[in-house]
């Protein structure tokens, strides 16, 4: 192995592949993209340099802060709503027999495979201030709490937040389910011998156990927050007015509907940067120790 | 023999790669077949007829909807009658903003004819050398004398030079009413603002839908903003866009707080801005709201729903007065340049010219023939083989004593103005801004 490790070129050489899918993917569309930020571009013809004029703009923005703190909303939903119903499904899964473990782990992680699209309109209609189903089932149950959902500046994002929450809280449940059965069960046996509880065994053994997967989790839930984009368009497009619009969203006023490339890129780059800073902290703040069992 | 091993896997991988990436290079520009044999066949050929040697033409349109569809299909059945040896094929146009087309004209990856619209991305395209001025082409085959006056606004760029050839016509925004559900509720059709917010709250308190306004188009938004401008400033947005008047100015604010008034009275479904167009016009093709908002090209349709319960009105005034005189100021007539252009890149350029204006007359002579629609961009020979409507007839006698027109919409050659404008428009609907402070948004664009 040390033999191995010592060859140089042979390293890179296998290294090389995914490196230069990285830079040809990733890292040349990056500096493109920063590069065109301090530039007025229509997306068609050369660009002009027009130096930090975008950013100087873009914090002069209403929309840049409306963009900000919906994308923050939006963060804080999935990642409070995610999390915990997640967990709470992946340990009641992984105590159920055969037959229901099977059953539940395809049916909680439908949504995540079925077209945002049909997801979007399936929760338009719920949400319809006249005729939705939500509104209905408030009615029915003679409660004064009809809403206008999606046409109030407020809650509007709220509501496309859980949206999302409810298609990919399968997907997160998927992962912690993995992790928790990854987990060797001697750990849980000799916590049985000791007398500890179903729910004590999970929440001192599972959950620490599985710090690395919640932390993946974590960053799925926050930068998926930050990013979003689909499920607004759909529901929405961004309105009222600016009301729903996320950095993603204002990126994508700016380009397309604008027609200002420039301006676009430099709110895209404050996207990215967004993420990168959030990603750095929970890398840094969350399981810092690699565990190995 | 392990490090042997590691170097063959290795090239073996970026062998794999380089495969992945490489594909066999198409012939994009269709060329006429011909069989094993010789003989031509007749479907790859298009068609040719000895003269003239057969020509496919790519072209990017519209092709979404009853409006859009049925002129095409019309102009591709005359065309393989007069021109056989042409065969068109069609790329539908998505609503995009013009993506697509930008895509297009980066990638080199061009139809021969694209319709395209709006100031800002004919600029684009012209800077990035795609179409070339036609004004010389179009005076020689005689198409600049068909098309009519009242199109010209369609015809010529900023820059004053023809770029595109205008196939649909003067567009112009109407008021429809449901002259039934006014009656049965007793509601007086309204003259004045005040008339139509106190019908919004009759038809709301009924439980019947005034406006079924399509809130989650912007647009819509801002042709019934602009709609309300035209009662106090003739010129509408339009004038903002021209720089002739200012945000600032009492009229803009005044239609403002009549949208926030109608929205506070009802007159907008719940959840407007979440609208469409589909669901918008299930309740008034169903006689289930009392008025609707489109341009006139929803006439054919709502006549076929509707019949004589429909007409059209003019936008009610502050007051009587206001009303007798601004009753003839239209929402639309004039519009930036739009309609087909033909791709400079072209291989079969000069034919791609001859059919683009040829697809334009026809695109006119469906609407003037098939749907008694005068309102048309080119002008028409034959008869019309329709009974002209009783709405098509009102719009055809009013257009003439009209006393100013807008740019459809409130678009321009400020794309930003008219993003934010409708933006600010759709927050006025749905009663999540006030008028001041919808002014201040478009002012911080206007830059007043």
């Amino acid at each position: 192995m040390k033999k191995y490790l010592g060859n140089k070129p042979m390293i890179l050489l296998l290294i090389a592949p995914t490196m230069i899918l990285i830079t040809v993917m990733v890292l040349y569309p990056l500096s493109i993209l920063l590069t065109k930020s301090f530039t007025e571009w229509d997306g068609l013809n050369p660009s002009t340099f027009n130096g930090l004029n975008n950013y100087i703009r873009l914090f002069k923005d209403p929309i840049f802060y409306t963009g900000l703190k919906n994308g923050a909303i939006f963060a804080l939903v999935q990642t409070c709503i995610q999390i915990p119903v997640a967990t709470l499904l992946a340990f009641a899964v992984k105590d159920s027999g055969r037959f229901e473990k099977k059953f539940f782990r395809i049916t909680y992680y439908l949504p995540a495979v079925l077209s945002i699209t049909v997801v979007a309109q399936l929760w338009l209609s719920m949400y319809n201030a006249e005729y939705g189903l939500i509104n209905k089932l408030f009615e029915a149950l003679g409660l004064d709490y009809r809403q206008n959902w999606l046409g109030d500046g407020d809650s509007g994002i709220v509501a496309i937040a859980i949206v999302n929450t409810w298609q990919y809280t399968g997907y997160q449940f998927i992962l912690l389910l993995s992790a928790a059965n990854s987990i060797p069960e001697h750990y849980f046996e000799a916590a049985q011998i000791d007398g500890c509880s179903k729910f004590k065994a999970h929440l001192r053994i599972t959950l620490p156990l599985m710090q690395e997967s919640y932390k993946y989790c974590l960053i799925i839930a926050i930068t998926g927050g930050l990013n979003a984009f689909a499920t607004m368009n759909i529901m929405t497009g961004g309105g009222p007015g600016t009301s729903t619009y996320t950095l993603t969203y204002l990126m994508y006023r700016s380009a397309f509907r604008v027609g200002n490339y420039g301006y676009g890129c430099a709110s895209a780059v404050m996207l990215v940067l967004q993420c990168l800073i959030v990603s750095i902290i929970i890398n840094r703040v969350v399981a810092r120790e690699r565990i190995i069992y | 023999m392990k490090k042997f091993l590691a170097l063959f896997l290795a090239l073996v991988m970026l062998t794999g790669l380089a495969a992945c990436g490489g594909t066999a290079e198409t012939e994009t520009t269709p060329t006429p077949a011909a069989s094993d044999d010789g003989a031509e066949d007749p479907a790859a050929s298009g068609g040719g007829d000895g003269e003239h040697e057969p020509v496919t033409l790519r072209i990017y349109v519209r092709y979404s909807d009853d409006d859009t569809i049925l002129p095409y299909d019309y102009a591709v059945e005359c065309l393989a009658e007069d021109m056989p040896w042409v065969t068109l094929e069609l790329d539908p146009m998505p609503a995009d903003d013009g993506v697509k087309l930008k895509s297009m004209v980066a990638t080199g990856d061009m139809p021969d004819i694209f319709g395209i619209q709006g100031d800002n991305l004919l600029d684009s395209v012209i800077q990035a050398g795609a179409v070339q001025d036609l004004t010389d082409t179009i005076t020689e085959n005689g198409f600049f004398d068909k098309v009519l006056p009242a199109a010209y606004s369609k015809l010529y760029h900023t820059d004053g030079n023809i770029y595109t050839l205008p196939y649909t016509g003067t567009e112009v925004a109407l008021l429809f009413v449901n002259k039934t559900i006014f009656e049965e509720n007793n509601v007086e059709i309204p003259r004045t603002i005040d008339e139509w917010i106190s019908a919004a709250e009759t038809f709301s308190a009924a439980g019947i839908t005034t406006l079924p306004i399509f809130g989650k188009e912007q647009w819509i938004c801002n042709t019934l903003y602009d709609a309300l401008v035209t009662r106090y400033i003739p010129d509408g947005l339009s004038s903002l866009h021209d720089g002739s008047h200012s945000i600032r100015e009492e009229g803009f604010l005044k239609a403002a707080q009549d949208l926030e008034a109608l929205a506070a009275a009802g007159a907008f479904p719940d959840g407007v801005t979440t609208l469409n167009y589909e669901q918008a016009t299930n309740l008034w093709y169903n006689g289930q709201s009392a008025m609707f908002l489109n341009g006139q090209w929803e006439i054919p349709t709502t006549e076929q729903y509707l019949g004589d319960q429909a007409d059209w009105i003019p936008i009610p005034a502050a007051s009587e007065e206001e009303y007798e005189t601004s009753q003839h100021a239209f929402i639309g007539g004039t519009g930036t340049a739009a309609g087909l252009a033909v791709c400079a890149w072209s291989e079969n350029y000069d034919v791609a010219v001859e059919v683009a204006c040829y697809l334009a007359e026809k695109y006119a002579e469906y609407n003037y023939t098939q749907r008694g629609s005068t309102t048309i961009a080119v002008r028409c020979d034959k008869p019309m083989e329709v009974e002209q409507s009783a709405m098509n007839a009102k719009l055809s006698e009013a257009i003439q004593e009209a006393t100013s027109t807008t740019v459809l919409a409130g678009s321009g050659s400020n794309v930003e103005l008219y993003t934010v404008l409708g933006e600010g428009t759709q927050s006025l609907l749905a009663g999540v801004m006030t008028a001041e402070d919808f002014i201040e948004s478009v002012a911080l664009v206007t830059g007043d």
